[in-house]
C-alpha cells in the first residue's frame, strides 16, 4: 500500500529544489496564528521486547496535547499505570525521576499474548488492548556508499525474510547523533509477501565513523494504520490532505468524550547500533 | 467647361473656374514636387495615402506643359499609375492597380459553421474599396483585376473574417463564418465579436481570443490558453504550479476537457506549471460553465472545448517562439491546394539541457506534438485527422524515472447530405499513461486509462427558426489502476496487477435551438446516457455491503474485511446505470443591447479521479462508477443579465448560479489512495453544492481593452456516514471543499500604445484556499505530531499578484515575409510571497515545530521572441 510512499516525500523536495533553481520559489518559516490546544491526555505506550533481553524493563510516557509552538510537551504526573496479561497478572509502572515517564521492572513478555493497559489520570480510567507482535530475524546488514535517492549518500540497509503465509507489518526507527528526531520507516508486505525485504536508511550528513541505532519491530495492522497517519501528518507532504484527529486505540471508560490520544502497542524487536565504515 | 465639372465645382468659388493656365516653374522632379507647385498656384490641396509613391517621376508619365485648371483632373488621369479625383478643393490621389491587367471573376459561397448558407454577408475588398453582399443562397460574385486582395467578410453576430486572395484566374471561394467569440484569428474588428451575444440563449461561457491570450502576462512567458481562463469569472485553480482547474466550485476531475472533440485526461505539464495546450496549435477554446448543450456530457462541472488550428490550404506558413523555458514551432500549408491542408506543431522545454550543462544528473522535461490534417474529397465530403502526443519526463540521477502524458487521435468524416443536413462521424482514441521506474528499488510501475470512441453528430436546419443537433456517442474505456513489475532477479517486489476495469458509456442527444419571437430564443435538449461495467473482474463483497466500517470506540473509519468475492467473466455485466439529462436555456432580449438569460442543466458523471490532494497529481488514477461508486449527478440553475453599452464599446455580464451534486465521494482521514486496489474501503459517499455571483465587465474596443471580473462564491461538501451512528466527515455537517474561493477579483488590460509597443497588465486578488491548521501537538515515539482539527476550517493568506508585459513589434521590412515580436514580462511585480501551501513540520536542525510557507513564484521576469513567416 505504501509503494510510492518512499517516492512522494522524496520527490517533493526535489520538485521544490527544481523549481527554486529554475524559478523563484522558496520555502520560508512564517508566523501563523494558531488556536490553543485543549489539554487532552496523550499516552505513548510502547512495549518493546528487544531480542536477547528478558524484556522486563519497560516504560510508558504520559503527556498532554500542547500548544503547537511550545518546545516541550506538558508532562503528566501522579498517574496509576499498569498492564495486565490474559492470565490477569498485573505489571505496575511507577513514575520515575523523569516527569511523566513510568517504568516497570518486572514485565513478562510473551509473543502473541494479549495485554490490557489501564491508566488512571484525574480519576478517569483509560484502557487499551493489544497483542505482542513477533519480528523476523535480520539476515544481514549492508552499506552502500553510493546510495540514497540521488546516489550520493551513504546508505545502510538490513534484510529480513517476510513470512509468506501471513500479512505482516513492520516499523523501524533510526536514531543518529546529527538528526534531532528519529526517522521512521513503515512497511507492509503487500508488495513483498514471502520475499527478502530490504529496509534502509541514508542521509546526506551520514559519515564514516557515525553510529546509528536501528530498532526494527513487528507491529499489528491497526498500529500500522495509526502510524501511517502519524507519519503522513508529520511529513508535511504537500500532496496529501492532513488527517484530522488521529485517534489511537485508547478508550476513556469513565467519560467517552474525553478520549486520550496515543497508542498502546507491543512488539518484539531488534535493536542494534551500526558504525559507518 | 464640362457639365460634370460644373457639378463638381458647384460648391467652389467661381473665380477659380475660369480657364486658367497653370505654369510650372520648372519640370517637377517627382510627384511630391509637382504637388507642392500645384498647391501654390491653385486653391487645391492634395490628399493621398502612404501607398502613393511621392518619388514617382510624374513628368515621365505625362506632358505637364499644357496643364490648365479646367481640365486638370482629366489631364492628370491620362497616366497609368494613379487616379486623381477632385472632391471639393481636394484632389485625392489613389494608386491604380493593374489597370492594364485582365479582370477575373471572384465568386463563392459563404456558410455558417453548420454549413448553412448565409445571406446578406458583406464582402469588402480592401484594396479596391469596393464590395458586395451575398444572396439568399450565400453566393456572391465580383469582377476584379488580377492582383492580391484582402477580403473583409462581416456578418452580424459572426466574427469578422479576413482572407487574402491572389486572383490570377476566375476563382471560386467557399468560406465558413464562425460564430461570435469563437473566432480567434487575428481579424480587423469592425463587427465587434467580444461584446455579449444578446440573443443567443447560451450563457455561462468563458471565451478568449488567441490574441487576448497571448497578451496576458504569464509566468515564464509561455502563453497558456488554459490558465488565461482563470482571469474570467467562475474559474480558479489551487494556485501557481498546480494542475487542473475548478469551475464554479467543482473539482478538477469534473471538467470535460475536449481537444477536437476527444476527451483528454490530464491537462498539465510539470505538475501544473504549464497546460498541455500549445497556444500556437490552438485555434479557439470555449469553457462552458453552465447551460451546457446536450451534445456534451460525462462530467458535471464544465466542458472545455478546445479546437486545434486548421492548416492553411493556400500557402505554407510557419510560426513559433523562443522562450526561457520552452520553445515552439508550428508549420502549416496545403497538402493539395484548395483541397487539403496540414498543421504540425511542436513544443519542448529545455531546462534539462541546462541541467546537463551544469553537470546535474537530474532532468525534467516536457514536450508535445499537435497535428491536424484536412482533406476535402468533394463538395459533400471531407476528412480530417487530428492528433496530440505529449509527455513529461523526470529523471533523477538515473535512479528514478517517471514519464507520463496523453495520446489522442481523432479521424473525422464530414458529410453533407443536402443544404440542410450536415453530419460528422468521428472515431477517436485517447489515453493517459503514467510510468515510473525506480532503479535502486528494482521496480517499474505503470497505470493508465485508455478510451475508444465513436461519435455521430447531425446538424439539421429545419427552418430559420428551428435548428436541430442530434446524435449518438459511445466510449469504451479500459482502466489499469496499476501494474507493479519487479526488475531483475534480486527485486524484493512481487509482480502485482491491480484489478483492471472495463466500461462502456453510450449516449444519445438531441438539442433544439428555436427562435420563438425576435426577442425570445430557447435552446433545449435531452441527453440520455448509460454506463456499463464489464468483467473480467473479481469484486469483493462485504457484510451489509459496507466496505468501510465505523469504529465507534476509536471514532475512526476502518477498512472492512471482505466476506467473499464475486467473479465476473469477460463480457459479464457488473453494474449498469442510466440517466436522463435535460437541458434548457432561454434568452429574452429587452432590446438589441440588453437581455436576460436563464438555464438549467442536469448532467451525469461516470468517471472519477481518485485524489485527495488539493490539485491532481500525475499519479492519480481515473476509476469508473461501479458497485461501490455511484455516478455523480448535477443539477445547475443559472440566471443572468447581459448588456452592451455605447455601441458595444463596453459589455457587462452578470450571472448567479446554484448547483448541487449527488454522489460526490470524499475520502476518510488519511486514506492511502496510491496503488490501492480496494478504493471502496477508504471512500464515503457524499454530496456537494456551490453557489455564487459572477460579474464580468469588458471594454471591447479602442486602444485600451480589457476586463474586470469578480466572483463571489461558496463551494461545500457534506459527507454523512453510512449509518445513523457514524459521523461521516466533519461530523456530517457541510464543510468547505478545497476549491472554495469566497472572493476572486481579476483585472486584465491591454493598451496599444503604438504600432510597435503594446502594454498589458493583470492583477489577481483572491481568498486563500481552505486548509486545516493544527491546534496543538503531542509526542509519539519521540516525534512531535501536529494535531489537526476539523477539515478545511482555516484558510491560506489572501493571494494576490500583479503582472506586467510589454510587446514590441519591430517595423516590418516590406520585402520580407518575416514578422516578429518580442514579449517582455514580469510576473508578480511586487514580489508577493503567496503561500502555495503551509506545512507544519519540525525543523531538521533544531527539532522545533514551525510553520513553513512554500511560495512558488516570486518576482519573475521573462522574455520570449515570437515569429511568423
Amino acid at each position: 500500500m505504501n509503494l510510492l510512499k518512499p517516492y512522494l516525500p522524496k520527490l517533493s523536495p526535489f520538485l521544490i529544489l527544481f523549481s527554486t533553481l529554475l524559478f523563484t520559489s522558496c520555502e520560508d518559516v512564517i508566523d501563523v496564528d494558531l488556536d490553543s490546544s485543549s489539554e487532552r491526555l496523550v499516552i505513548d505506550a510502547e512495549i518493546l521486547w528487544k531480542k536477547q533481553t528478558d524484556g522486563t524493563q519497560q516504560e510508558i510516557k504520559l503527556s498532554r496535547l500542547t500548544n503547537y509552538y511550545e518546545t516541550e510537551t506538558i508532562k503528566v504526573s501522579d498517574a496509576q499505570v499498569l498492564i495486565k496479561n490474559s492470565a490477569g497478572e498485573s505489571f505496575i509502572f511507577q513514575e520515575s525521576e523523569e516527569e511523566g515517564t513510568y517504568k516497570c521492572t518486572d514485565f513478562l513478555p510473551q509473543l502473541l499474548e494479549t495485554y490490557t493497559l489501564e491508566i488512571v489520570v484525574d480519576e478517569e480510567l483509560y484502557t487499551a488492548t493489544e497483542t505482542l507482535i513477533p519480528v523476523p530475524e535480520i539476515n544481514r546488514i549492508e552499506q552502500d556508499d553510493e546510495g540514497g535517492f540521488l546516489g550520493d549518500e551513504i546508505e545502510v540497509s538490513f534484510f529480513y525474510n517476510d513470512p509468506i503465509d501471513e500479512t505482516n507489518f513492520y516499523l523501524t526507527d533510526i536514531r543518529t547523533t546529527f538528526l534531532p528526531l528519529p526517522e521512521y520507516n513503515l512497511t507492509d508486505d503487500d508488495f513483498y509477501n514471502g520475499n527478502e525485504i530490504e529496509d534502509s536508511f541514508s542521509d546526506e550528513d551520514l559519515e564514516v565513523g557515525d553510529d546509528i541505532r536501528i530498532t526494527f519491530r513487528g507491529i499489528s495492522a491497526s498500529f500500522y494504520n495509526y502510524m501511517n497517519l502519524i507519519l503522513e501528518t508529520t511529513s508535511g507532504n504537500p500532496f496529501s490532505t492532513p488527517p484530522a484527529n488521529i485517534r489511537g486505540n485508547i478508550i476513556n471508560q469513565t467519560q467517552t468524550e474525553n478520549y486520550a490520544l496515543g497508542y498502546f502497542r507491543l512488539s518484539e524487536g531488534h535493536q542494534f547500533t551500526y558504525t559507518v565504515e | 467647361m464640362k457639365p460634370t465639372l460644373l457639378i463638381l465645382f458647384f460648391c467652389c468659388c467661381f473665380q477659380h473656374l475660369k480657364a486658367q493656365q497653370i505654369h510650372l516653374k520648372k519640370e517637377p522632379s517627382n510627384l511630391k514636387d509637382f504637388i507642392q507647385q500645384i498647391e501654390k498656384q491653385t486653391p487645391y490641396t492634395f490628399a493621398y495615402s502612404d501607398s502613393v509613391n511621392l518619388n514617382w517621376k510624374i513628368s515621365d508619365a505625362m506632358n505637364l506643359d499644357e496643364l490648365n485648371k479646367e481640365n486638370l483632373i482629366a489631364q492628370l488621369n491620362r497616366n497609368q499609375h494613379y487616379d486623381f479625383q477632385l472632391i471639393g478643393n481636394t484632389i485625392t490621389v489613389k494608386a491604380l492597380k493593374n489597370v492594364s491587367q485582365q479582370r477575373f471573376q471572384l465568386s463563392g459561397t459563404i456558410v455558417d459553421p453548420n454549413e448553412q448558407a448565409l445571406a446578406e454577408v458583406n464582402i469588402y475588398v480592401k484594396e479596391q474599396a469596393t464590395g458586395t453582399t451575398t444572396n439568399e443562397k450565400g453566393e456572391f460574385s465580383l469582377q476584379l483585376p488580377q492582383g492580391t486582395y484582402t477580403l473583409i467578410i462581416t456578418y452580424l453576430s459572426f466574427a469578422d473574417r479576413e482572407e487574402v486572395i491572389k486572383l490570377t484566374k476566375n476563382t471560386k471561394l467557399n468560406l465558413s463564418m464562425e460564430e461570435s467569440g469563437e473566432s480567434l484569428e487575428e481579424v480587423i474588428i469592425t463587427q465587434n465579436d467580444k461584446a455579449v451575444d444578446i440573443k443567443k440563449p447560451q450563457m455561462s461561457v468563458n471565451s478568449l481570443s488567441m490574441q487576448e491570450i497571448k497578451q496576458i502576462p504569464v509566468a515564464m512567458g509561455e502563453p497558456d490558453p488554459l490558465k488565461s481562463l482563470l482571469t474570467l469569472p467562475g474559474v480558479t485553480n489551487a494556485g501557481e504550479g498546480s494542475s487542473g482547474f475548478n469551475v464554479r466550485g467543482g473539482a478538477a476531475d469534473q471538467n470535460l476537457v475536449l481537444l477536437d472533440g476527444t476527451p483528454i485526461y490530464n491537462d498539465s505539464h510539470m505538475f501544473g506549471f504549464f497546460s498541455v495546450f500549445n497556444a500556437d496549435a490552438v485555434n479557439h477554446l470555449k469553457l462552458y460553465k453552465g447551460g451546457i448543450p446536450s451534445k456534451f456530457g460525462g462530467r458535471v462541472s464544465s466542458v472545455l472545448d478546445v479546437h486545434q488550428h486548421t492548416g492553411n490550404d493556400q500557402n505554407f506558413d510557419a510560426e513559433g517562439s523562443i522562450g526561457l523555458i520552452s520553445s515552439k514551432l508550428k508549420v502549416e500549408g496545403p497538402l493539395q491546394k484548395d483541397k487539403g491542408s496540414f498543421m504540425l506543431a511542436g513544443r519542448t522545454s529545455y531546462a534539462h539541457l541546462f541541467l546537463k550543462l551544469a553537470d546535474n544528473d537530474n532532468s525534467a522535461q516536457f514536450y508535445d506534438i499537435n497535428t491536424q490534417l484536412n482533406y476535402r474529397l468533394n463538395e459533400k465530403n471531407a476528412l480530417s485527422f487530428s492528433a496530440y502526443y505529449g509527455n513529461d519526463i523526470f529523471d533523477i540521477s538515473d535512479n528514478f524515472l517517471s514519464t507520463y502524458g496523453n495520446t489522442m487521435a481523432n479521424l473525422k468524416w464530414q458529410h453533407r447530405f443536402n443544404e440542410d443536413i450536415n453530419t460528422h462521424l468521428s472515431l477517436f482514441y485517447s489515453d493517459y499513461q503514467f510510468n515510473l521506474s525506480f532503479n535502486s528499488l528494482d521496480f517499474k510501475w505503470e497505470s493508465n486509462i485508455k478510451s475508444y470512441g465513436l461519435t455521430y453528430d447531425w446538424k439539421h436546419y429545419l427552418s430559420e427558426n428551428i435548428q436541430l443537433n442530434y446524435g449518438a456517442q459511445a466510449i469504451y474505456y479500459t482502466f489499469n489502476p496499476g501494474t507493479l513489475q519487479p526488475e531483475g532477479e534480486t527485486s524484493q517486489f512481487n509482480y502485482q496487477q491491480l484489478d483492471k476495469k472495463y466500461a462502456l458509456e453510450p449516449s444519445f442527444f438531441l438539442d433544439i435551438e428555436q427562435r420563438i419571437t425576435q426577442k425570445l430564443n430557447v435552446r433545449y435538449g435531452l441527453r440520455y446516457s448509460m454506463f456499463y461495467r464489464f468483467g473480467p473482474q473479481s469484486i469483493s463483497t462485504y457484510e451489509n455491503n459496507q466496505p468501510v466500517i465505523y469504529n465507534a470506540d476509536f471514532n475512526i473509519y476502518e477498512e472492512a474485511e471482505p466476506n467473499g468475492t464475486r467473479n465476473y467473466e469477460k463480457g459479464d455485466q457488473i453494474s449498469s446505470f442510466d440517466n436522463f439529462e435535460p437541458r434548457i436555456a432561454i434568452s429574452y432580449a429587452l432590446n438589441d443591447d440588453t437581455s436576460f438569460k436563464a438555464s438549467y442543466n442536469r448532467m451525469a458523471q461516470y468517471l472519477h479521479m481518485i485524489s485527495n490532494s488539493q490539485s491532481p497529481t500525475p499519479v492519480n488514477i481515473w476509476t469508473p462508477s461501479g458497485p461501490f461508486i455511484e455516478p455523480q449527478l448535477l443539477n445547475q440553475y443559472a440566471f443572468g443579465y447581459f448588456k452592451n453599452f455605447s455601441n458595444k464599446m463596453y459589455s457587462l455580464e452578470t450571472e448567479v448560479f446554484y448547483k448541487n451534486i449527488d454522489n460526490r465521494i470524499d475520502y476518510v482521514d488519511g486514506a492511502d489512495l496510491i496503488a490501492n486496489n480496494n478504493i471502496e474501503r477508504v471512500i464515503l459517499n457524499g454530496k456537494a453544492r456551490a453557489y455564487g455571483l459572477e460579474v464580468l465587465f469588458r471594454k471591447n474596443k479602442g486602444k485600451f481593452t480589457g476586463w474586470a471580473s469578480y466572483t463571489l462564491s461558496r463551494a461545500e461538501q457534506k459527507t454523512t456516514g453510512n449509518t445513523v451512528e457514524d459521523p461521516g466527515i466533519a461530523n456530517g455537517n457541510w464543510y468547505l471543499s478545497p476549491y472554495d474561493k469566497l472572493h476572486n477579483l481579476n483585472l486584465t488590460g491591454n493598451y496599444d500604445y503604438s504600432d510597435k509597443w503594446s502594454f498589458s497588465a493583470n492583477f489577481n486578488l483572491q481568498s486563500g484556499q481552505p486548509v486545516t491548521f493544527p491546534n496543538g501537538y503531542y509526542e509519539i515515539g519521540g516525534i512531535p505530531v501536529p494535531n489537526y482539527s476539523l477539515r478545511n476550517e482555516n484558510r491560506l493568506p489572501t493571494y494576490h499578484h500583479l503582472d506586467l508585459a510589454a510587446t514590441y513589434t519591430p517595423t516590418q521590412k516590406k520585402e520580407k515575409n518575416w514578422q516578429s515580436y518580442w514579449v517582455f514580462s514580469i510576473y508578480n511585480v511586487y514580489n508577493q510571497k503567496n503561500a502555495a501551501s503551509i506545512r507544519f513540520t519540525t525543523n531538521d536542525d533544531t527539532g522545533i515545530n514551525e510553520a513553513r510557507r512554500l511560495s512558488i513564484f516570486g518576482i519573475l521576469p521573462s522574455v520570449s521572441y515570437n515569429f511568423k513567416f
